[in-house]
């Protein structure tokens, strides 16, 4: 009897635990099926995957209402709930793309990020060292992408029609007052931080964050590295010099000190100059860099280098041309950066920083110009992340600087220039989400000069729509200012702030190692400084100018193998009516058409990189003050091979990088236009110069050697 | 009377809980046996997502979430193969996520430090210059983990030494040096007795396969 029960009981159980629904239909993203989707009832077994048309079909013992959730790669995550009591076997199910961090809506109207971290970017820092032509030089990397004008005799950042002061570089949010070195017109300049100090790179050329002031054009925004990986020592032994650097890492602690010391004399010796030079350009640095890890998200870093450079030449003098005179340079710098950066709690975090510049120039030719500047700044950053769709950051920060100036003419007549400006500002903004796929950035800035006595008040805003999963377009507009530059002060105080407004429409798309990019702006100049030739100390702010153009940037890392080329493209247009023009024109600076290309290969068994960049830029104008009509001179259209390539080895266990490059490959004769004498000769001409690069070509060879913690695999099979 | 509903219901408990855990191990042992079939992508697509559903519904195991883990490595390397690089980082992020739900579960566990410095080397995949100075000592550090916690798991060994094989020998890499773990992965596997048929018990033919390629390879001077 009992037996009997007991099957019943059985039978009656399983009969329930194992009625089957059929659960099947067909998963889709708009048109097409979706292979591979994981289709399951939540916290159970059952499930399926789909088929090659999108269809699954699974049976289910489970009974009432269940949640069907469906899951795939890159999608959201669908739940649904469904019936079991009955069968459910023609479901359609829709699945949404997912806003996932690398896909997800971020501002970039302007912006060219380079990093080491994020994945969704430009460049990195090591595209930054291995770009021919840039012979390791930031900014020279930096030129080949849009919306900048290759100005040889330069080196300098000139971007989309603005002058190279309205570059401004930013070291951990801190505002660089001499970022290159010292150097004479038309010998250009390089960058003074090493492109290996960095872990990200953010080069705005326009429409940037209200965080950042005293900058009309762009904001290059560089963001040093954080705590180094392991103790290492490291040499360079190169053509024009050589280096030495040490990195201690602890726990939470590094400490690396470097220097370094350069002299062109051999060099110049060997490779035949344009330049004239008696004492070839040589230089001695320092640099030491401290970080601390305060705490799982604390981090204080202090960096300071020290640096004393001088050469000595030959150079026509400025009044005929026709006299060689010895011109004498010498410079010394000292820059400190520190800086600390915390997150208080799952709201607020904080960034203090303190900068200080001190920097000693002194030219002497017929003439000795003696120039000093001490600057300072402190500047402290909050940003509170209100909700998911708030974020707001706002600030203040305080620049001190002293500018002082002797010039004794060939008459020992001594003209003295001693400015202080003490310059305060705050900003505020905040990153609004209004969606997955739409962001608004509003935000102001607050200047007030000490010295032109003035206010600004600059509003900034950007707006970013995903119009798909990998594209989107972004809108900005701002308002610029900037203090006029050092020279206008010798004659007078009277004048104000320059402006500059950015309009910008930027379309993107970034997948699978691919990006185009494309951006066209308007930018209008106002107030800016005006003087007239005989009488530069009457200066008003009554100049005006626009700037308008398009970028074009396309990178490929996929279609070759081992192959990785961009191609960047700017077309600009720009006039301005200030300074001492007679009327409006386009300034000596701005070509109209620029151009790059740049090509690296890896080649993997010979474990050697090889890079190659074409550049082009159309003709600039400049001034013949031989002719009656202003800016009617044009220089030559620019061109430029450049190669280089690293090989990469392991000599005796250290890491060791044999590094070659050459600018101008086939030497072709570049000019940047013409000097001309102050003064007229006896007919009434001014003389001229052409100028022209230092030399026809630059070879450089490089000896790098890590010495790091050798890998060991003793040492990493010690449980910590 | 009252003694044997006692026994019926203690009967019908126990079989109905044997019959859970009998489904947990079939369960896991059809997803192994599909994974270990699977070549292309769509079926290691459809072994990841057998272990994903095991995963979700058994929030005490580690081995689902473990395997769930492995198999999207797989798909990130089929994506890599592909040249689908977006891919290849939701994959990776994927495995990451299961296997924090692992270490969770069972954070002294030698297989789970093996796997983390399996995902820590698929993260040099896509960029290896850039980001094979900062992943590459992740990765050593939790092999390294993961042979203190059990000096005769074979996949600490065979993961190591095939990193070592692919870095670069100006890294100190390249198969010579890969050489002495990928002998000690073969002789731990030689010996190696998985703890169930569910445990972890794979990587002997790839290891023997790098092991294979060591002496032409080296003859080359690659």
């Amino acid at each position: 009897m009992k037996a009997i029960y007991l099957i019943f009981i059985f039978q009656l159980t399983s009969s329930i635990l194992f009625a089957q629904t059929m659960v099947s239909g067909v998963v889709k993203d708009g048109k097409e099926t979706i292979i591979g989707a994981n289709v399951f009832l939540k916290d159970t077994y059952d499930g399926a995957s789909t088929d090659i048309d999108g269809r699954f079909s699974f049976e289910t013992t489970e009974q009432g209402t269940q949640v069907l959730s469906i899951s795939y790669i890159g999608y959201e995550l669908f739940e649904l709930e469904i019936d079991l009591n009955q069968a459910q076997d023609a479901l359609v199910i829709e699945l949404k793309p997912e806003a996932n961090e690398l896909d997800a809506v971020v501002i970039t109207a302007g912006a060219f990020e380079a990093s080491d971290e994020k994945k969704a970017v430009v460049l990195n820092s090591i595209d930054i060292v291995t770009t021919a032509g840039a012979t390791g030089d930031t900014y020279g990397a930096l030129n080949t992408l849009p919306g900048t004008q290759k100005v040889g005799e330069s080196g300098q950042l000139f971007v989309r029609g603005g002058a190279a002061s309205e570059t401004r570089t930013f070291i951990d949010g801190m505002l660089v007052h001499k970022p290159y070195n010292s150097t004479v017109p038309d010998l250009p300049a390089r960058g003074r931080f090493s492109p290996f100090l960095f872990k990200g790179t953010m080069f705005s050329t326009g429409g940037y964050s209200a965080e950042y002031g005293q900058a009309m054009s762009s904001a290059l925004i560089l963001n040093t590295q954080d705590l180094p990986e392991e103790d290492m020592t490291s040499i360079s032994l190169m053509s024009v010099g050589l280096g030495l650097a040490r990195t201690k890492r602890w726990d939470k602690t590094s400490l690396s000190v470097s220097g370094g010391y350069t002299n062109l004399a051999p060099y110049t010796s060997l490779v035949k100059q344009n330049m004239d030079w008696i004492k070839p350009f040589q230089g001695a640095d320092a640099q030491v860099i401290f970080r601390h890890k305060t705490s799982e998200t604390g981090m204080f870093k202090f960096y300071t280098s020290g640096s004393s450079n001088w050469f000595a030449m030959n150079r026509l003098n400025d009044v005929d041309l026709k006299e060689m005179n010895r011109l004498d340079l010498n410079n010394n710098n000292l820059y400190v950066n520190t800086s600390f950066r915390e997150i208080l709690n799952d709201k607020w975090s904080l960034f203090t920083g303190l900068a200080f510049t001190y920097d000693k120039n002194s030219i002497t030719e017929q003439f000795n110009l003696q120039s000093y500047e001490r600057s300072g700044q402190a500047k402290i950053t909050l940003s509170n992340q209100v909700n998911d769709h708030l974020k707001i950051k706002f600030g203040g920060e305080h620049f001190f600087s002293n500018w002082d100036e002797q010039f004794t003419d060939t008459n020992e007549e001594v003209f003295h220039t001693n400015i202080t400006e003490n310059l305060s500002s705050a900003f505020l903004e905040s990153d609004i989400y209004l969606s997955n796929r739409l962001v608004a950035r509003l935000g102001g800035r607050l200047e007030y000069s000490q010295v032109l006595r003035s206010w600004n008040v600059a509003p900034r805003t950007s707006l970013a729509y995903k119009t798909g999963a990998k594209s989107q377009i972004s809108l900005a507009y701002g308002q610029f200012f900037q203090t006029p530059e050092g020279e206008n002060f010798r004659y007078s105080t009277q004048f104000d702030f320059e402006r500059a407004d950015h309009f910008m429409a930027n379309y993107q798309v970034m997948k699978d190692q691919r990006i185009f990019r494309v951006e066209a702006y308007q930018k209008n100049y106002k107030s800016l400084v005006r003087y007239q030739r005989n009488t530069p100390w009457i200066i008003e702010n009554s100049g005006d100018g626009y700037a308008r153009g398009l970028d074009v940037f396309f990178r490929d890392r996929k279609s070759l193998k081992k192959g990785d080329y961009w191609i960047s493209y700017s077309y600009l247009d720009t006039e301005r009516f200030y300074k001492d023009y007679p009327e409006a024109s386009t300034p000596n600076f701005a070509s109209k058409h620029n151009l790059s290309l740049v090509y690296k290969h890896w080649f993997h068994k010979a474990s050697t990189s090889v890079g190659v960049t074409y550049a082009f830029s159309s003709p600039r104008p400049f001034h013949n003050p031989n002719e009656s009509a202003f800016n009617t001179g044009r220089t030559k259209p620019f061109h430029d091979l450049s190669i280089n390539a690293s090989k990469l080895m392991n000599i005796k266990g250290n890491f060791t990088i044999l590094h070659v490059s050459v600018t101008n490959v086939f030497g072709i004769e570049n000019s940047f236009g013409n000097r001309y004498a102050t003064t007229p000769d006896a007919n009434g001409k001014y003389a001229s110069q052409t100028i022209e690069p230092g030399a026809k070509r630059f070879f450089f060879v490089g000896l790098f050697v890590s010495i790091g913690e050798k890998f060991d695999k003793e040492t990493a099979e010690k449980p910590d | 009377m009252k003694k044997s509903i006692v026994l019926i219901i203690s009967i019908l408990i126990s079989t109905f809980t044997f019959a859970q855990s009998n489904k947990y191990i079939a369960s896991m042992e059809k997803g192994i046996a599909k994974m270990e079939a699977a070549r292309e992508f769509d079926k290691v697509q459809e072994a990841t997502n057998i272990f994903e559903r095991i995963m979700n519904a058994e929030s005490e195991e580690w081995l689902p979430a473990y395997y769930t883990a492995y198999c999207k490595i797989n798909l990130a390397s089929l994506s890599m193969q592909k040249g689908e690089i977006d891919k290849l980082e939701a994959f990776i992020n994927d495995a990451q996520a299961a296997l924090d739900k692992a270490l969770e579960l069972a954070p002294e566990e030698s297989e789970l430090h093996a796997m983390q410095g399996f995902i820590y080397t698929s993260r040099i995949w896509s960029d290896p210059m850039t980001l094979g100075a900062k992943f590459s000592p992740m990765a050593h550090e939790s092999f390294a983990k993961a042979i203190a916690l059990n000096p005769q798991n074979p996949r600490a060994y065979h993961l190591r030494g095939q990193l070592i094989f692919y870095t670069p020998e100006f890294w100190g890499g390249g198969p010579a040096n890969a050489k002495k773990d990928l002998n000690k992965a073969d002789e731990l596997f030689a010996s190696f007795e998985s703890a169930s048929n569910i445990h972890p018990n794979w990587g002997n033919g790839s290891n023997k396969y790098h092991l294979s390629k060591i002496e032409p390879e080296t003859e080359k001077g690659e």
